[in-house]
Order: C-alpha cells, then sequence, then structure tokens
C-alpha cells in the first residue's frame, strides 16, 4: 500500500475505499455500523483508515444525518469505583464492535449533567448512557428527542426513558436493614453522606428506615452533607452516638464510609461487631481486607456495564427493540466479619 | 509534498457546516458537485463555482457543535485520556481537573486506553475529529502517529504526571525517580541494608518505570543490591498485591523492608505481612507512594510520598486555558512531592531479633 503524505486533512473516503478495496458506500456504511459489514471488509477498511491516518469527519460531505460512532456516557462521580467498573466493562465490549465510549463526571450538578448531554447529542451519539432516573427536565426532554438508544444506568424504580439498567436502592436499603435485625440489633441507624445530592443513597436510606419502622424498631437517619470519605465517616459516627450512644447496629451509604466507621470505632475503642455492627454498600476492593473485613451489599457493577452493552449493541445491528427494556442486575448481601 | 488548492479553508468549513445538502439545493446541483467543488474548485465552472460560493456565504447557519467548531475553531471542550478511572490517584486528579475546568467554562470529556497505546491513539482520533480544542495525555509515551495527529490538527496538549523539560512538548509532573530515590533513602537513612520491592505494572507506565528507577538507583549507590528474588511487579489489586507481599516473606532469606510502588500495594503487602505475623515496623517496614486517603488511617498509618495530584491536573489544565487564550503558560512544570514519615517504617530489627523472628 503506497504511504501517502499528503496532508490528513485531505485523505477522503473514496481514499479508504480504494484501499481496502471495497466500494465508498461500504466504507460509509462501516463508519456508521461496523457489525453491517462482511469482517473482512471490516478488517480492511479498519487497516486503510490506519495506514492512510484518515480522520473520518462524518459531518463533512452530507453526513450530518449519520451517526457517530461513539456512546456518551454520564456519570455522577469518580469518587467511587462503582462507575469505573460499569465503564470499564462496557467498553470492553463496545470498543471490540468499533465504538468508542466517551464519559463525563457531572459531580451530581444537573447544569452539567446537562451540559454533557448536549454535548453527546450534537455529535450524533450511537447510544447515550445515563446514571440514574432522574434528570432536569430540559435533559429528560431532549433524551426523549434524541434518536439514538437511550440507557438510564444504576437505578430501577420510575419509569425509564427508554432503556435502563440497574437494581432498586430502596431494596438494598431494606436488606441492610433485614441483615443487622437478624444479627440481632435493635437500635438502628443509616449514616449517609451527600445525600441531598445523591438520589440512590436517599433511596436506600429511606428503604432501611421503612424496613425498620415495619419490624418495629427504632431507626435513625444520620446526614453530612459533605462527599463520603474518612472524615465524614468520623463526623457521622459522632452524631450517630450524640443522638442514641445505644444504636448498635449502622448501615453506611457505601463502603467508603462504612470503612472510615471502622478505623473511628478502632480509634474510639468501640468493639466491631460486638459492640457495633456495620453493614456498608458496594463490596468495594478493601471491603474484604478491612479488620474486621467489611459486611456489605455487593452490586455488579460490572454487569451492569455488560448488560448495557449487550442492550445497545443489539437495537444498533438488531434495528429492533429490545423484548426486555429494563434489566435488574440485583445485589447479594456479603457477609464478612463486621456484622 | 504537493497540496490540491482548494476553497478557502473558511468557506469549506462553513458549507460542511451547514451541510451540504443545503447547499447543492440551494444551488441547484448534486451534493457530490459540491464535495467535488469544495476539494477541488477547478473542477466546475467558473460560474458555478462563484454561485456555490455566495450561497454558502448567505446561508450560513450552522447547527451542530462540530460544524461550529470547524468555523470558529472553538468548542470549549476539552479531552482527557488516562490509562483508567478505576484508581483513586486518576479519579481525584480529574475530579479536580473538572472543578478547574469547569470554573472556566470548558466542558471536560474522558477516554480510558487501559494502558494500550492503539487504544489511546483511536481514542484521541475520536475526539479529534468532534473538535475539541485542547487534550491532556498521560505520561509522555504515545505513538509517533499521536503526535503527528496532533501537530497536524494543531491541537493543543500537555502530558500530565511526568516532568520532561528538555523534550519539546509540554509536560507537567513531579519527579518520580527523585521521589524514588527519597523514599529508598529514607529507608536506607534507617539502617536497612535488605531492602525488597513490590513495583507496579512497568509495561507502557513511564510513571512506574520512574519511581523503579529512583529507588534501584538509590540501593545502588549505597553499595546494596536489590534481590532478584526480592522483586515482584503486580497490577493494582489489593490481591495480588497480598499474594507478592506473601512471595517474598515466606522466604527463608528475606528483606526488613519493602518499597511498594504505591498505596495500593502497599495495603496489600502490610496486610499480608501482619497476616503471616510481622509486626509493622518493629519486623519489617512497608512504605507506599500516592499518599491516599485511608494511608493516615491505617495501623500503623502507612509512611508513603505525598503527591500532589490535585494540583498536577489543575495546573495541566491552566496551561491549556492559558494557551488556548493566549496567554503566557509554562510549558514545563515541575511540582513538588514530600515524603510522609509515618508508622510503617522504623529502624530494622537487630541481628539476634531478627535470629528470633525467624524460629
Amino acid at each position: 500500500m503506497r504511504r501517502s503524505r499528503r496532508n490528513r486533512q485531505t485523505i477522503k473516503m473514496s481514499d479508504v475505499a480504494e484501499a481496502a478495496n471495497v466500494s465508498p458506500s461500504t466504507v460509509s456504511l462501516y463508519l456508521r455500523r461496523p457489525g453491517a459489514v462482511s469482517k473482512r471488509a471490516g478488517a480492511a477498511i479498519q487497516s486503510a483508515i490506519e495506514e492512510l491516518g484518515y480522520v473520518p469527519n462524518l459531518m463533512a460531505g452530507g453526513l450530518a444525518a449519520a451517526r457517530s460512532r461513539v456512546v456518551g456516557v454520564v456519570v455522577p462521580s469518580m469518587r467511587n469505583a462503582f462507575f469505573a467498573q460499569t465503564v470499564s466493562a462496557m467498553q470492553a465490549i463496545m470498543s471490540s464492535r468499533g465504538l468508542q465510549v466517551m464519559f463525563g463526571n457531572t459531580d451530581y450538578d444537573e447544569a452539567a449533567e446537562l451540559d454533557l448531554v448536549r454535548a453527546y447529542l450534537s455529535w450524533s451519539p450511537s447510544a447515550m448512557v445515563i446514571t440514574g432516573l432522574h434528570h432536569a427536565p430540559l435533559t429528560r426532554d431532549l433524551l426523549r428527542a434524541a434518536d439514538c438508544p437511550v440507557v438510564e444506568m444504576w437505578e430501577l424504580g420510575a419509569s425509564p426513558i427508554d432503556l435502563a439498567v440497574g437494581f432498586s436502592h430502596d431494596e438494598v436499603g431494606r436488606a441492610q436493614a433485614r441483615h443487622l435485625i437478624r444479627k440481632g440489633r435493635r437500635r438502628l441507624a443509616f449514616l449517609g453522606a451527600r445525600m441531598q445530592d445523591d438520589r440512590r443513597a436517599m433511596q436506600r436510606a429511606d428503604g432501611f428506615a421503612a424496613e425498620a419502622r415495619e419490624a418495629g424498631i427504632a431507626a435513625e437517619i444520620v446526614h453530612h452533607i459533605k462527599p463520603a470519605s474518612a472524615e465524614t465517616a468520623a463526623a457521622l459516627l459522632a452524631k450517630a452516638l450524640a443522638k442514641d450512644p445505644a444504636i448498635d447496629g449502622v448501615a453506611a451509604s457505601n463502603d467508603t464510609i462504612a470503612l472510615g466507621l471502622l478505623f473511628e470505632c478502632v480509634r474510639r475503642g468501640l468493639d466491631v461487631p460486638q459492640h457495633l455492627s456495620i453493614i456498608g454498600f458496594g463490596d468495594l476492593e478493601f471491603a474484604a481486607f478491612s479488620n474486621p473485613s467489611l459486611t456489605t451489599i455487593r452490586p455488579f457493577g460490572d454487569v451492569i456495564g455488560e448488560e448495557i452493552a449487550g442492550l445497545v449493541l443489539s437495537v444498533l445491528e438488531g434495528g429492533e427493540r429490545p423484548e426486555n427494556a429494563i434489566i435488574n442486575t440485583g445485589f447479594v448481601v456479603v457477609e464478612r466479619g463486621s456484622a | 509534498m504537493k497540496t490540491v488548492s482548494s476553497v478557502d479553508p473558511q468557506t469549506a468549513r462553513r458549507a460542511r457546516g451547514i451541510g451540504i445538502r443545503a447547499v447543492a439545493k440551494k444551488a441547484g446541483v448534486s451534493t457530490a458537485t459540491v464535495s467535488r467543488f469544495l476539494n477541488r474548485p477547478e473542477s466546475v465552472s467558473a460560474e458555478l463555482g462563484s454561485r456555490i460560493r455566495t450561497i454558502i456565504d448567505e446561508v450560513g447557519y450552522i447547527p451542530d457543535a462540530s460544524a461550529r467548531a470547524l468555523s470558529s475553531r472553538r468548542t470549549r471542550t476539552i479531552g482527557a485520556i488516562i490509562p483508567t478511572i478505576d484508581n483513586a490517584m486518576f479519579a481525584q486528579g480529574l475530579q479536580a481537573l473538572q472543578r478547574y475546568l469547569a470554573s472556566q467554562n470548558y466542558l471536560l470529556l474522558l477516554a480510558t486506553n487501559e494502558y494500550d497505546l492503539d487504544v489511546e491513539l483511536a481514542q484521541a482520533r475520536n475526539l479529534v475529529s468532534r473538535g475539541i480544542d485542547g487534550l491532556l495525555l498521560r505520561g509522555d509515551a504515545h505513538h509517533d502517529a499521536l503526535r503527528d495527529l496532533l501537530r497536524s490538527q494543531e491541537i493543543d496538549f500537555v502530558n500530565v504526571g511526568v516532568y520532561s523539560p528538555d523534550k519539546p512538548y509540554p509536560s507537567i509532573g513531579v519527579d518520580n525517580a527523585a521521589a524514588g530515590r527519597c523514599i529508598a533513602r529514607h529507608l536506607i537513612d534507617l539502617g536497612h541494608r535488605s531492602i525488597g520491592v513490590v513495583a507496579a505494572m512497568q509495561r507502557n507506565n513511564d510513571r512506574a518505570q520512574a519511581r523503579l528507577r529512583g529507588v534501584t538507583s538509590a540501593i545502588a549507590e549505597a553499595g546494596l543490591t536489590l534481590e532478584p528474588d526480592w522483586f515482584v511487579q503486580v497490577n493494582y489489586k489489593l490481591d495480588e498485591a497480598r499474594q507478592a507481599g506473601r512471595a517474598i516473606l515466606k522466604r527463608a532469606n528475606r528483606p526488613t523492608a519493602i518499597v511498594c510502588g504505591n498505596d495500593v500495594i502497599a495495603y496489600g503487602v502490610m496486610l499480608e505481612a501482619q497476616k503471616l505475623g510481622f509486626d509493622v515496623p518493629r519486623d519489617l517496614s512497608v512504605v507506599g507512594f500516592d499518599d491516599l486517603e485511608w494511608s493516615r488511617h491505617l495501623q500503623p498509618s502507612l509512611t508513603t510520598i505525598h503527591m500532589p495530584t490535585d494540583e498536577i491536573w489543575t495546573r495541566a489544565g491552566e496551561y491549556l486555558v492559558n494557551k488556548l487564550e493566549g496567554h503566557p503558560a509554562m510549558m514545563h512544570r515541575e511540582i513538588d512531592f514530600s515524603l510522609v514519615v509515618r508508622e510503617s517504617s522504623g529502624p530494622p530489627p537487630s541481628t539476634t531479633a531478627r535470629k528470633k523472628a525467624a524460629e
């Protein structure tokens, strides 16, 4: 293949077609739906693209209506490993089918979420993946009007805009309460960080309190506005003990808080689980290795990513709306040493 | 290298922006003709060419961001390609970067390449074709094709996490080799003569390579050797770090201190050491790198190198923003690290104590 030293901006789709020995329309189809061309053609086209250094600008040449290969992903935070696992799993499958995952962090800010959604939609993405079911009205309108699959992830509950993959946070909170009650704990508290922004954490707190109430057991919700950290956990524990010095079972809004609680208990000489049982959420990597090891709830972040990829690909390649538009990936209680 | 003559870039960009179909319709010709004209104006008659040009100027409305980018060259979007977000340091740094960029009214778009240079190149191509204003890259090991792409598309970029003042492209970071040397020296100064290393995976990771270089050079300068049996590379996983710690500590001949490539590795090594019955630091010193949030809370608290991640990424963002807005911008910037001495490092056990521990 002759190596062209031409300015890459002048390399056109027809050059790629010629190099790959296919028609320009096949190249065009490949750029829009890589799964729709034969493997052999796809490989030849991809290698021609790389050799010639062609940068597909799908906005040129009247292809403004064509879909780009970008999947726009919106996450609320990068502090926890949750979303990292999901994005990783999603990307592994999608990139093998020619889709490229781009993501952005909103830090729980609705205006930032709108900006990101707008930016992605301006590229005619192949799909949109957004965290949670609650969005600002304008964001919701934009997503509804988008003509690509839209997946809301990490939360089930209200009706999704299009597709949804996740689990019920109310159920998680209830499972945390049930576990503590089964262990004989009678004075409970849910310790949550940043719940004014994190609706899913608030749902867990509410589920926890409802389950306890239904079992006739005292339960408090203790809140701190700062994000989850060791310091926040220490502050939460202090607040909880001040409210009720006799609490014997706590659920944390996530494992970062739970770990912080463990450290604080060690400092205060509070025996875990004898004096105080602690159950977390997330099963972050540290959970198995802390002392005592952390009892927690494990959501399946990587499965969420895999299911999202599967849904998106089935819509893009099959052209049909999948039978199961809502996928519940569930969770399990992982019992270790702290509760 | 003859460049094909074409319509002036400004006009061509605007045409692409409004959609060639609209132009073609107004001109009463096919899209293929307009496209041909934009790439080779001499392929149509002078009269038609002039008509098409006029229509492009008249219509002017640009419906989408990419086209707007082509005509005004500003999307107020910045891209960052990092190995992974499943890493506390990257996650933290990106959060700080994003806050800064948001304060300057820039949108941050992220892509991960999982330490794969081919994927990095593909992601960069993807971001560039969307029309980003600037790009942050991790480290300075990249495909030549990526450098060419950035140059030919005139994209401002900066390498984050390395400090290479002698290279012609912008970098901002910590001198990881100096930091590696510093923490190894700390152990040597405490009296350790047998030192082991559990490093991060070296492949495609110049940061890990630099740290290791610093550690091994300090060890060599002190006239010591790093025993091959005391050197392991692991991924950023607690479990692997534990296994590495186990492999080193179960030997009859073992080191009195272990330098770990980062704090996550140090946690794993320390946990395993404690599980095997070693008292840290009395029987074994363990040190890390990065000063993650948990390091000060562990028991014993972890001696480590504090990396000013927030500052590194924020300054990298500042460099790009300044460059884009035409302000002076320092091309190379070194950020200081600091040694944080906590409880996990101490003098080596005395010879008698060691003999006792070995029994």
